[in-house]
This record gives structure tokens, sequence and C-alpha cells, in this order.
């Protein structure tokens, strides 16, 4: 029996894939529930005041009824909540921020307390205290910010942000690092603020917040690499805030205002360009999104996970804010999808493999935006909070096998899921998950988006999409989780995984199965009304096709997946590579400049002044001075007396005092 | 690792599902649900899992190959 022969042994696969989905039809309340409309698709959420929300959205008087029209004839999705209801609560970032300062006085069992509470709370507040549409605007020198602008669509990427902070809080319980647990929760702020802002003066601090303390996320690992990582990531994305801040001036430049606003698709000039841009770097949209692998893998074990959760979903959420219906997003999305699925398959490492999904999956995201109907925008939406919750979960199962084994390459691993079985089934719970296996949330998220394409025609971005998918359960469920915990046995003995680790794994797997079986508690909250059902036997036979001859596929080709200790080269390449000879050029070369001159001037002062010194020595015939026994200048006997200006200033002191208290 | 036939347990266990799954679509109402052309194509789902991930493999492969993959020390 070979290794391989071992994964077909394991009946429960097969099972699973086979099963599952007929399970998910049977089980599926929503299925049941309704008559079916004329397409066929029985209504899931017909939610009266969600239906309200988005009728007053097509007939507002502020022309909220968007007239853009994609190059397909597609309708863009209208905008949300036109009126907006002025408030006097505080911004929900403030909650994180506060208790960033407070964090680092309080005792280390109160910090992790802290870590977790802090965004359970600002979830809560979120959910309770900010009602859709509510405006809270502060005045900043002569400028009006909106700190706090919600509506449908920053309500649920604030909820999903908090959420996720305080299940990685738990993930990150026993870790108690001053340093991390401070980064983590500014980090967190950075992401609900950018969530929650009305214009982008807001939006720009809030966003650079994010950047730092992610950075101090990476460099926390102290590795030499790390400390190299991060020095590239922090670059990196300053140079996109600053292509970001030129277009904010820039749109300021030309409107006046800060607010955001939506951009028709290709309108709005360079302004919109540059921001579009700014955003497209933090969604790690290639070329520009090589950083994300890049960086990742370097970070801490526990800060990966708000890595993975934050940055490239506060670009997805910004991306479907002001940029939905534009074309150009639908194709690089798409291709993007399929970008990350192909890096995936050469990784060694296995958090960049799963960096390397996260630019698979924000792809579905990113063509959701530019696919821009309710569908794709509904679609894209749904499938951040899925891919929040999935990710994380894989983050955490990765981590736990860093944490317990020390390795982290799969030509390190393999062979020992018998020793750790409850990482690995909460690990496969996460990867079935992000396949889009029926039964997991990303079925019910993935499947939106690859419709809304199939819906508005757009024939290339559902081929890709589909694609992707297949490639998406080829490299995490199989591979990845086949050459992490199968394949062959190389007598790993992994200690036991901290029980927070399992804890916060266990949380994020069951919301995973949650929204998976039940998806109406998350379309309920999507921005517009959702007619949609995946559990739907054409769209199930579909899946389990894909899945199983995919299986197959990947069965045939095993030994193809024998790691190699390589790495991948992507775009960073061009800046990794002559940062060498930049670094000579405008550092070494320079410094080397400095140093000599430094030198030479000092030589040709010394001999100058020696020359200089007596000038009687020029003239021949003089007659020469008789050394004597004076040792010459020396500088200590020569200087004044330290405690002479001491002493003065002192009884200068002495006497304004009396002077002043005489007065 | 050298590519060997499955167990015949294996082979069964293959057969017998990837039969199941080919066959559902001509027993389970399945509606007008057509996104385009592909879905008038039989088996048309199995054939793009199959030869989709075949694809995905023989693509990155290549490109690994050519110029993607590098020694892990290439950068220093």
């Amino acid at each position: 029996m070979t290794e391989r022969h071992a994964i077909l042994r394991q009946r429960w696969l097969l099972v699973l894939i086979l099963a599952l989905p007929l399970a998910a039809l049977l089980l599926s309340a929503d299925y049941k529930a309704g008559a079916e409309d004329e397409h066929g698709v029985p209504p899931t959420v017909q939610d009266a005041h969600h239906e309200a929300a988005a009728q007053s959205a097509h007939g507002d008087e502020h022309g909220a009824r968007a007239e853009e029209h994609g190059a397909h004839g597609r309708e863009v999705a209208p905008l949300l909540t036109p009126t907006t209801i002025p408030s006097g609560i505080l911004p929900p970032a403030l909650i994180l921020v506060l208790g960033a300062i407070l964090v680092p006085f309080v005792p280390r069992a109160v910090r992790s307390f802290l870590a977790v509470a802090l965004p359970a709370l600002t979830l809560w507040y979120i959910w309770t205290q900010v009602p859709d549409g509510c405006l809270v605007v502060w005045r900043f020198l002569n400028y009006d910010l909106h700190v706090l602008r919600a509506d449908r669509l920053s309500l649920i990427f604030g909820k999903i942000f908090t959420l996720v902070g305080a299940i990685a809080g738990i993930y990150a319980w026993h870790n108690g690092e001053r340093r991390q647990q401070v980064a983590a929760l500014l980090y967190n702020a950075g992401a609900v603020g950018v969530t929650f802002s009305g214009d982008y003066f807001t939006l720009y601090a809030f966003w650079e917040l994010m950047a730092i303390s992610s950075t101090l996320l990476i460099w926390a690992r102290r590795r030499p690499e790390s400390a190299r990582a991060g020095g590239r990531y922090i670059l990196v994305h300053l140079a996109g805030g600053a292509v970001l801040l030129g277009g904010i001036l820039l749109q300021y430049h030309h409107t006046g205002s800060f607010l955001i606003e939506r951009f028709a698709p290709g309108s709005g000039g360079m302004a919109a360009i540059c921001i579009l841009i700014g955003f497209c770097l933090n969604a790690a949209v290639p070329p520009l999104g090589a950083w994300l692998p890049d960086a990742y893998p370097r970070a801490t074990i526990t800060g990966a996970i708000f890595c993975s959760a934050l940055t490239t979903k506060t670009a997805v959420y910004v991306l479907l804010r002001v940029f939905p219906g534009w074309e150009v997003l639908a194709i690089v999305g798409s291709i993007m999808a399929v970008y990350g699925v192909v890096y995936a398959v050469l990784a060694n490492d296995i958090r960049e493999l799963l960096s390397y999904h996260i630019i698979s999956q924000v792809g579905y995201m990113v063509a959701g935006c530019g696919i821009g109907t309710i569908m794709g925008v509904n679609g894209s939406t749904a499938h951040a909070v899925c891919h929040i919750l999935y990710k994380a979960l894989l983050f955490m199962g990765a981590g736990a096998v860093i944490q317990t084994t020390g390795f982290e390459k799969l030509t390190d691993l393999g062979g020992f899921w018998k020793r750790q079985k409850w990482v690995f089934f909460l690990f496969m719970v996460g990867a079935f998950s992000i396949s889009g296996v029926p039964i997991w949330n990303g079925f019910t998220s993935k499947s939106m988006v690859v419709a809304g394409a199939g819906e508005a025609h757009m024939t290339w971005p559902f081929m890709l999409l589909s694609l992707a998918s297949v490639g998406t359960f080829l490299s995490i469920a199989l591979k990845l989780a086949y050459a992490t915990w199968m394949g062959k046995d190389r007598g790993i003995q992994p200690e036991k995984a901290p029980r927070n680790m399992l804890i916060a794994m266990g949380i994020a797997a069951f919301l995973c199965t949650l929204l998976g079986l039940k998806p109406s508690l998350l379309y309920r909250d999507l921005p517009y009304a959702v007619h949609w059902n995946p559990f739907t036997i054409p769209h199930l036979v579909e899946a389990i096709q894909i899945l199983l001859f995919t299986f197959f596929t990947f069965y045939v080709l095993i030994p193809k997946f024998v790691p190699h200790r390589t790495i991948s080269i992507d775009t960073d390449v061009f800046y990794r590579k002559p940062a060498r000879l930049a670094r000579k050029v405008f550092v070494t070369a320079v410094g080397a400049f400095f140093d000599r001159t430094d030198v030479l001037g000092h030589r040709v002062a010394d001999r100058v002044s020696g020359a200089l010194r007596d000038p009687t020595d020029w003239i021949p015939g003089w007659p020469r001075r008789v050394p004597s026994d004076d040792p010459g200048y020396d500088e200590d006997r020569a200087r004044m007396p330290l405690a002479l200006p001491l002493g003065l200033t002192l009884l200068a002191l002495a006497v304004l005092s009396v002077l002043l208290l005489l007065s | 690792m050298k590519l060997k036939a499955p167990s015949t347990r294996g082979w069964i266990y293959a057969i017998v599902a990837g039969g199941i799954v080919i066959a559902l679509p001509y027993v389970l109402p399945m509606g007008d649900a057509h996104h385009g052309w592909w879905d008038k194509i039989p088996g048309w789902w199995v054939l793009f899992g199959a030869l989709g991930c075949l694809a995905i493999v023989v693509f990155a492969k290549t490109l690994g190959h050519l110029f993607l993959q590098k020694p892990e020390d290439w950068y220093d």
C-alpha cells in the first residue's frame, strides 16, 4: 500500500463529496420554503424590511437609482441608503483604539481577555447601537469629517471584521505579547475605521493605521526574513498609500469634497485611476499583489490570522463602495482567481500556499464588484464574509501545525494526521469551505459570484471563476491537506496544540458550517435583497461533478504534487532583485563616498593646520624654536573648568530667585 | 514517488462513484437552468473538473520549470 493509495482508503472523503451535498439538499429549510420564481429558483430571503430598503434605494429622489450600465447592458446595483440620519454616537473604531492605548498597562491575563473582549464589544456595539443610515460628523480644521457613515454594506463588513478579531483574539490568548496585542487591536480598529469612513480624510488615516499596525505583526516574529519582508511590505503599502492620497487630492481639486462617492464606470479621470490603484494594491490585485505571499508567511502565527482577514477585505469593501460595475475589475478579478491557484500548485510553504489562495479568493470578490449587478455585489459581499471565516480557520490550522511541529514547509511535513486529528479535522472544514463543497459556506457565496457572471452573460469571467474553484479544491483540500498531514510519514510527533487555539478553530468551523447549512442567516444582512438559492439540483450536481472529477485527476497526478524545496518568483522580483544594486548605488556607495571624503578632509585639515602652526618655519634661515618642556596644547587643560560656568549659572539663578521673591 | 496503479478496491470505488455522479443529471430533475452553450454538452462539468484540474497542473508545472521556480536562496 503506497501513501497515495491511503487517500482512497479514506472512504469518508468520498462519502463527504457524494452524500453531504444531498444531505444539504434535504436539510436546507430554504429549499423547502417558498414557491419557485419564473426562473425555477425558489426565493431564499424575502425579508420585508430588506425589500423595503432596496425599494427605497430604487426610488429615491436623490438619484439613488444608478443609471449606470456596463458594456454588457447589465444594470449596476443601486446606491445604498442615500439619506443619512445625524447621530451623536461614537465611531466603533474608537473602542478599539482606546483599548489599544489601555492594553499595555494591564497584566497579561487581562490583556488576553481584552484582546477578545474589545472586538466582541465593538461587534455588539455595531450590531445594536449603529443603525442603518446613521451619520456622525466631526468638525476638524475646516473640514466636516464623516467619521461614521453606516449602511447595509458597511454594517456587514464591520460585523465580520470585529467577529474575526474576537476569534483571532481567542486563538492568540496564550501568546500574551504586548506588542502583538496592541498591533492587532489597532489593525482591527483600522479596518473598522475604513469600513465606516464617509470621507477620504478619515479613510486615509485608518488606511495607513492598518499598514503600520500590520507591519508590526510581521516584524513581531523577530526573524531576519520577517524583518526584511516587513520592510518591503511597509514600503509597498506606503507607496500605494501615496498613490491613493494623490487620487484623493485630485478628487478634492475637481469636486471640492472629500466625501466618498461612487464613480460611474469609466468616469473620474486620473483621480479615479489613482484611487483605484491604491485600492487594488491593498486587494493584492496582480501585478500589485506580490507583497501578500511575501509578507504573510513571515508574520507571527497569530498575527497572520488578522492579516488574512483584514487588509484585502477592507480593499474589497472600498472597491464595492466606489467602483461597482467597472468591467475591468471583472476581468482582472477572474484572472486573479486563476493566478492564485497556479502559484498555489507550486508553493512549498504552507502559509504561502494559503496566501496565494487569498489572492485567488479575493479575485472572486473583485470580479463580483466588476460585474456590479445586485447579484455581483451581494455575491462579493457574501464571499468576503465567508472567506474571512474559512481563511482565518485555514491560517489557524496552518499556525497550529507550525506551533506544534516547528515546520512550515511541505517538504518537511507529512504522515502525522492520526497524531493531530482535531487540528486536521477542523482544517478540513475550512478546506471544504473554501473549495465550495456543498454544506459549507464557500458554496453558498462563491456560487453567487459565478452565477452573477453567468447572469450578466460574461462568459470568460464565468469560466475562469469556475476553473479557479477546481484549482482551489485541488490545491487546498487535496494538495495541502495531503502533503501536510498525509503523504509520507516523516515521523513527526506534534506537540499538543493549546486549547484556546482549538476553541477558536472550532468556533470558526462552526460558523462555516452554520452559514453553509443556513445561508439565509448571511443573505438577510447583504446589501440588497437576495433572490438566490444555492441548493438547487443543477447547482448541486454541477458542484459534485466538478469536485469528484477534480479529486480523481488529483489522485492520478499525486506524484506531480511531491513538494520541492523551491520558491516561486512573483512580480516582487522587480523590486527585490534590483534592491541589492539599488542599495549598493544609493546607500553603500554614498556612504563610502562620505566616509572617504571625511577622511580626506581631516587629512588635509591636519596638514594645513600643521603647516600654519608656525609660518616662520617657511622662512629660510629663520631661527628655529628651541624645544621646551611645554607639552603643547591640551584641550582638557585649556578648557574653562566646568565648575566655573555651572557655578555662575547657579549664582545667577539664586540671585534671580531672591529678586523675584522680594518683588 | 513513482506512479503505481490503484488497488482493485480503489478502482471499484472510483468507477462506482464516477458512474453515479455522471448519471445524476439524467435521473434528477435539472430544469432548464442554462448558463450557455456548454450546458448542452453531456457531462460538461465532469470534463471541466477533470480537464480543468489537469490543465492547471500542467500549466503551473510548465511555468514553474520554465522560469517561476527558483532555489530557496535565490534572493540571497
